[in-house]
């Protein structure tokens, strides 16, 4: 038993066997979010409101009541989810949200389940970057080597889970913030097809573009958490045809294509992990090169600013200097797009989405790297890698935004570590509301690249 | 291009940096066939009927 290092899944084990309580894991994660505060995971945490949680949640477990598997789990929040007890800011002074009793859907459907919503997490500003650098409270630091970074926006999700704080976390994904802590983090994020999973009450980014996702230490922790995300929910629109999650237990060989051509390009050391890591599944991934890349990331670009500016429009009238300068930035350039340029970009996410059904062959799994780099230092304006020179925040976007373009489901988990010590995460794509399917062949992969059963 | 007065070089730069670059892209992928329409919301309903 190892509070720090264990997987959720090992610490629902441990509390059904009553090898420790709820609280006293409670106890456990509050001390450990304390130790470490300079890595500047959390927003707010209650001391109080979490052992009180525990203190419940300890008794129905001891009188063999439990409500469901997560009972008694501390889960940690990002501060764009509304919650009943925490006031909700996405880390900007622009028009922070007071606790009204109200808990984004997910947020209340595992509180209902008897997990501790344990507190809220540190955040890139109004979730509008992937470096986790722009937060008033400060950036979030890599618990591998605290001189990188975390990348974002989910940055301090991803920071209590790999550090031991939480069993598990809540991230949104617009570009990849979910999976690009996640990897940089080393450990698992997954991001559902649009329209499966219920963003109600969770602060928009991009409205067409964001989904909420699970970050956890395993892929079976992810399999558990899923029931709690995915169906519909009359609070969101988008998910009027969504289907339960019911993971698949056992599929066949997967078709793999590898990804390549411009804008796929990577550093040598995570290339060579990626290609080692494939080789260890003893599955044939065949190259396939997709073109037009960088077009639509300009769609994907387009569709975000606009969609980002329209949500904020009237706080950045009001109160322009509420958000920070980069952050104000991106929403001006949005002001300045027109409609027709809108629908440009929404015509090239249906010729994106087409390339990726019709027009590529058959495939089960698209697998790339998360990242093309490990996580840089802070204070690095740009990386460089296989010929490219791009901005950090570029860096870290670079092969996630177009799943949320495309809305298909992704997930990142860990394979390697490069010559400092740093996580690199392998990036897995699925089709449409494929999600359990690609999560089983996720384990495959897991399962050969990690030895994870 | 007109400006807020309150914005400073740097933010400037950005937004005149991020405007130029996204204009190239969605100007180079011009796409003009009658059936390119924008993509519907994202439902897995949506999802079916492009599997089909």
């Amino acid at each position: 038993m190892h509070l720090k290092s264990d997987t959720m899944s090992q610490k629902i084990a441990a509390l059904a066997a009553g090898e420790y309580s709820a609280l006293s894991l409670a106890e456990h994660s509050l001390e450990r979010a304390k130790k470490l505060a300079s890595l500047n995971a959390f927003v707010t945490f209650d001391d109080s409101l979490v052992l009180k949680q525990a203190e419940v949640a300890s008794q129905r477990i001891a009188s063999g009541r439990p409500i469901s598997p997560i009972d008694g789990i501390p889960i940690a929040v990002k501060d764009n989810y509304l919650t009943a007890d925490y006031p909700t800011t996405a880390c900007s002074d622009a028009r922070p949200i007071a606790p009204e009793n109200i808990d984004a859907t997910i947020v209340a459907n595992l509180r209902a389940a008897g997990a501790i919503i344990f507190g809220k997490t540190n955040m890139h500003e109004w979730a509008y970057g992937a470096t986790n650098t722009t937060s008033n409270i400060g950036a979030t630091k890599n618990p591998y080597n605290q001189e990188h970074i975390t990348g974002g926006s989910s940055g301090g999700s991803a920071v209590a889970v790999a550090s031991g704080m939480v069993g598990a976390a809540l991230g949104s994904d617009t570009g990849g913030s979910v999976r690009i802590p996640s990897s940089a983090c080393g450990i698992y994020g997954f991001k559902p097809t649009y329209g499966r999973a219920s963003r109600h009450g969770i602060l928009p980014l991009s409205w067409s573009l964001d989904a909420p996702g699970p970050m956890a230490r395993s892929l079976a922790d992810i399999e558990v958490l899923l029931p709690f995300f995915m169906g519909q929910d009359p609070h969101d629109p988008s998910t009027f045809n969504a289907k339960p999650f019911r993971a698949i237990v056992k599929t066949g060989t997967p078709r793999v294509l590898n990804l390549y051509g411009e804008g796929f390009e990577r550093s040598d050391e995570v290339d060579l992990v990626i290609r080692q890591a494939i080789e260890k599944t003893e599955l044939v991934a065949e190259d396939y090169e997709l073109t037009d890349l960088w077009r639509y990331f300009s769609g994907w670009e387009t569709i975000l600013h606009c969609e980002a500016t329209s949500y904020h429009l009237q706080a950045l009238e009001k109160n322009p200097e509420g958000f920070s300068a980069v952050t104000r930035a991106h929403l001006e350039a949005g002001r300045r797009l027109s409609a027709l340029e809108l629908l440009e970009a929404q015509k090239l996410r249906a010729s994106l989405m087409r390339s990726l059904y019709y027009e590529m062959p058959d495939w089960d799994v698209l697998v790339l790297p998360t990242l093309p780099i490990p996580a840089p230092k802070h204070g690095e304006d740009c990386q460089e890698f296989g010929g490219r020179k791009v901005t950090t925040q570029d860096s870290m976007t670079w092969f996630c935004w177009f799943g949320n373009m495309s809305g298909l489901p992704c997930l990142t988990i860990p394979v390697g570590v490069s010559e400092l010590g740093l996580p690199i995460g392998m990036m897995l794509m699925g089709k449409a509301g494929r999600d359990e399917e690609l999560l089983a062949v996720a384990r495959i992969f897991d399962q050969r690249i990690n030895g994870c059963s | 291009m007109k400006f807020v007065a309150d914005l400073n070089e740097d933010q400037r730069r950005r937004i005149a940096a991020t405007l130029d670059r996204i204009r190239a892209g969605l100007m180079e992928k011009k796409i003009e066939s009658p059936g390119e329409e924008p993509a519907p919301v994202f439902v897995p309903e949506a999802f079916d009927a492009f599997e089909k």
